[in-house]
């Protein structure tokens, strides 16, 4: 019975092992492809990251990504790596891409879309090729349950906008525009008609008369006419009773988990708005 | 006493002497005429008693005090300079341009005043520039420009004008106006230092001439004492041409004006 | 006295063009302001959106389009003037481009946030030496084309800087702003900037002040200027620092704006019977002039974002300039 059983498991096993044998080299050559490997795989299924990846500025993952090699998403090096599998996104060079791809090595593409389901689905697609489907489930339900801990939906949503150095705003299809939705906030300037990333003059801002204003400045690092257009008198009298609410800038480099800490900071400031 | 008195005045450029120590003197009412060759140091020495360059050695005195005391607007009322070659920037009309003569005289505040108006008429009539007072500088004659100049300098009324070569573009008639306008100038009280070519018109028209020579003053004094056979030859290298035996003295001038010749 | 009356009617005139233009530019932008109802909002009790655009958007912009652009076609006509040289201007002099480096030194550096006036001092710091290299490099009686020539140099060594500057800043933004200091902007220019470019802008324009006289002796040669009484090497010490003061302050808010002082002063000049002393306050006016008509037509372009204001400035300007050329060619102008 027992021998039976352990014999059946074995079949099974590499059965399984045949069908799909998860790859053992991965190489990733975008930080956004970095993060999800470095929290889906196992770490001796990871042969290479991207040097961004250790960037504690943008990076959820810099000390995991400490252990492995770099790379600069250069062919030569990744050729050198001898990868079985390697992640590429809409961002990667498409001539890098078409020199892998005529090479023969396996490719696997993240779709990075900026609706929080695209999240998802890019995680589950990707466990399932590391062999690690439990562990992305796992953390698809973490991210789920994060989203409904705090999801009082508000009635009147709250009014805001998104708004960075040189004047660039959030519309719709982006990240910022899906976080605010999912903390019961109300993005004016997805509203009024703006789509992706787009810089508006600041007299449209005050036009819109948005109740709250958030900011992810790059880094404090530095002054720049970019940083300085924040700190311009008519927006510092807008925000008189409101002041600016900065989410670090790490968030929004790339779809992910990392969606749901965001979303959480959001609802925490709409927490904080409705107690005034 | 001398109305304007240089003493040792000598000036280099670097190793080169343009100036040795020359002296010269200008009483009221003179007409002093600066002959020589060709870098001989004329325009050089009319340039530092001018103020426009400093001498490297040697003073100069107006009215027996240093000119360099006096404040640059106060020079520029007594002495006025007419230099040889005068580029002018702008096409700005002549009326404009002779107006600026006036400018010494001025203020800052203060623009051209009725008074001064009649002076720029007076002066304008004199140098036959009436019909030329609306077109612009660069549309006109060499010597339609030359008289320009001179009345530019003509209507601050200098003490001492000091005019360096000033008919040197000019025809023979308008050569003879200028030479006059000058003298009238000197006829008023006022005294003139001419740089000249034309040794005739220097003999005939100056009361003393000055011949400079390398830099240094070889002779001064009357026509007939300086444009002798042995300066002429030394300054010059030239000799006086003799007809029928007799020497034709560069002091007879061979022609005069028809009509305006007083 | 004919000539006395043109001047004035010419000035009536940049004057009330100036007037009509600073109200429409007031109700130009990305949205129709209701001048109004922005009047009465800013003066009752209750500010609203309307009059928070007009007072902290829109009349500090028109303010610096018109003071910097005063402060260009003054420079312009005062360096043609100084250096008798119609193609000297701020921006062929390197004044322009060296006061856009001296800038970008203090701003993105960290020297800007040492004290409010860091920013236009480094501005007038680099203007000035700018100048004083090209005109050195020129000689005092250097003709157009070793002018040209050094001002060629000086510019691209300035502009190469600046570019080079941007991309070693420790901003990651520094790079995209570029484009902003090689081609000047207005955008969104607030009251902090208006009171970062006053005070260079009035002292250079105070040390302009009444040094018409000497520039009109210079148009007959600096020879005969001296004799007549100009002190020439105070005027010429006077005019640099004051450019540089103008200019400086100008470019520091606005990045450097090409050709208004080279085109302003032109297009005046015949119209003031070409004399210095007159073509001053003109050219000022027309370079205010310039620059705010060229701020509205930034604005009103249906481009995303806004176009740069120096791009509309040498779109205008370069044809004007081109039209110049052939229409004096065959002059000795």
């Amino acid at each position: 019975m027992q021998i039976k059983a352990i014999a059946a498991l074995l079949i099974l096993l590499s059965s399984l092992a045949t069908v799909a044998e998860p790859p053992q080299r991965v190489v990733s050559v975008n930080l956004c492809s970095d993060q999800l490997l470095l929290m889906l795989a196992d770490p001796q299924q990871v042969a290479s990251v991207s040097y961004l990846s250790r960037d504690p500025d943008s990076s959820f993952v810099a000390d995991q990504a400490a252990a492995f090699p770099l790379n600069h998403a250069r062919a030569e090096e990744i050729i050198r790596l001898k990868p079985d599998l390697i992640l590429v996104t809409p961002h990667t060079n498409p001539r890098l891409r078409t020199t892998l791809k005529k090479l023969g090595y396996p490719l696997h593409p993240l779709s990075l879309g900026h609706r929080f389901d695209d999240i998802v689905e890019d995680i589950r697609q990707l466990a399932t090729r590391l062999g690690q489907g439990s562990r992305g489930e796992s953390l698809i339900q973490q991210m789920q349950k994060r989203l409904q801990s705090e999801a009082e939906e508000p009635t009147h949503p709250p009014t805001a906008i998104f708004l960075q150095p040189r004047g660039y705003t959030s519309g719709s299809d982006t990240l910022q525009d899906e976080a605010l939705r999912l903390a019961g906030w109300h993005n004016l300037a997805a509203q009024q008609g703006v789509e992706g990333y787009t810089p508006v003059p600041l007299e449209q801002v005050l036009h819109w008369q948005p109740g709250t204003i958030f900011t992810s400045a790059y880094t404090g690092s530095g002054d720049s006419l970019a940083e300085r257009q924040l700190h311009h008198p008519a927006l510092q009298r807008l925000l008189a009773k409101h002041p600016m609410v900065e989410i670090p800038y790490k968030y929004w480099i790339c779809p992910g988990p990392m969606l749901a800490d965001a979303v959480a900071l959001l609802q925490q400031a709409r927490v904080r708005e409705r107690d005034r | 006493m001398s109305l304007l008195n240089g003493r040792a005045l000598s000036l280099s450029r670097g190793q080169r002497p343009i100036l040795k120590d020359v002296d010269m003197t200008l009483q009221p009412g003179e007409m002093l005429g600066l002959i020589g060759p060709n870098g001989a140091g004329k325009s050089t020495l009319l340039r530092i008693l001018a103020g426009v360059i400093e001498p490297d050695a040697g003073e100069l005195t107006l009215d027996g005090q240093g000119v360099e005391s006096l404040p640059h607007q106060a020079r520029a009322r007594r002495i006025a300079y007419l230099p040889q070659l005068s580029e002018i920037a702008w096409p700005m009309s002549v009326e404009r341009i002779i107006e600026l003569g006036r400018t010494p005289h001025l203020e800052p505040w203060q623009s051209v005043g009725d008074e001064d108006r009649e002076i720029i008429d007076r002066v304008t009539r004199q140098t036959d520039l009436l019909a030329f007072r609306d077109r612009a500088f660069n549309t006109l004659s060499g010597g339609e420009q030359a008289r320009v100049l001179l009345a530019r300098a003509l209507v601050t009324e200098p003490d001492i004008l000091l005019a360096d070569e000033p008919v040197s573009a000019l025809d023979p008639a308008h050569q003879l106006d200028v030479m006059n306008l000058l003298r009238q100038h000197c006829e008023n009280g006022h005294s003139v230092i001419v740089v000249l070519h034309d040794l005739s018109l220097a003999a005939h028209y100056c009361h003393r001439l000055q011949l400079l020579h390398q830099g240094s003053t070889l002779a001064e004094g009357s026509a007939e004492a300086v444009l002798n056979e042995k300066n002429l030859a030394d300054a010059y290298d030239i000799a006086l041409t003799k007809t029928n035996g007799k020497v034709l003295k560069p002091t007879s001038l061979p022609w005069r004006r028809l009509h305006k010749d007083d | 006295m004919i000539a006395a009356v043109r001047q004035h009617r010419l000035m009536l005139s940049l004057g009330g063009a100036i007037v009509i233009t600073a109200l429409l530019s007031l109700t130009i932008g990305s949205q129709p302001l209701p001048l109004m109802q922005a009047l009465q909002e800013s003066f009752g009790e209750k500010a609203g959106v309307y009059s928070l655009i007009l007072t902290e958007l829109r009349i500090p912009r028109t303010l610096i389009a018109l003071l910097a652009g005063a402060s260009l076609g003054l420079c312009g006509a005062v360096m043609q003037s100084l250096l008798r040289n119609p193609l000297a201007s701020p921006g062929l002099v390197g004044s322009a481009s060296g006061a856009a480096l001296g800038a970008v030194i203090t701003l993105y550096f960290g020297f800007a946030g040492l004290f409010a006036y860091a920013l236009p001092l480094g501005g007038m710091a680099g203007a000035l030496l700018a100048t004083l290299t090209v005109y050195l490099l020129a000689g005092r009686d250097g003709g157009t084309l070793t002018l040209i020539l050094a001002g060629v140099a000086v510019n691209a060594f300035a502009l190469a800087l600046v570019s080079l500057l941007l991309n070693l800043a420790p901003s990651p933004y520094a790079v995209q702003e570029i484009a902003l200091w090689m081609l000047g902007s207005l955008a969104n220019v607030s009251r902090n900037e208006l009171w970062i470019l006053l005070p260079g802008t009035i002292l250079g324009w105070l040390l302009i002040w009444r040094q018409g006289r000497p520039l009109d002796l210079l148009t007959l040669g600096e020879e005969t200027a001296s004799s007549m009484g100009a002190d020439l090497p105070n005027l010429r010490r006077r005019l640099f620092l004051a450019v540089a003061l103008a200019v400086g302050s100008a470019i520091s808010v606005t990045g450097a704006i090409g050709f208004i002082g080279l085109v302003v002063p032109h297009l005046l000049r015949p119209l003031v019977g070409y004399q210095p002393s007159r073509l001053l306050i003109p050219s000022a006016m027309g370079g205010a002039l310039l620059l705010m008509l060229a701020d509205m037509g930034v604005r009103l372009l249906p481009v995303q974002g806004e176009i740069k204001v120096g791009v509309v400035t040498s779109l205008i300007g370069a044809p004007f300039f081109l039209w110049l050329i052939l229409h004096h060619r065959g002059r000795d102008v």
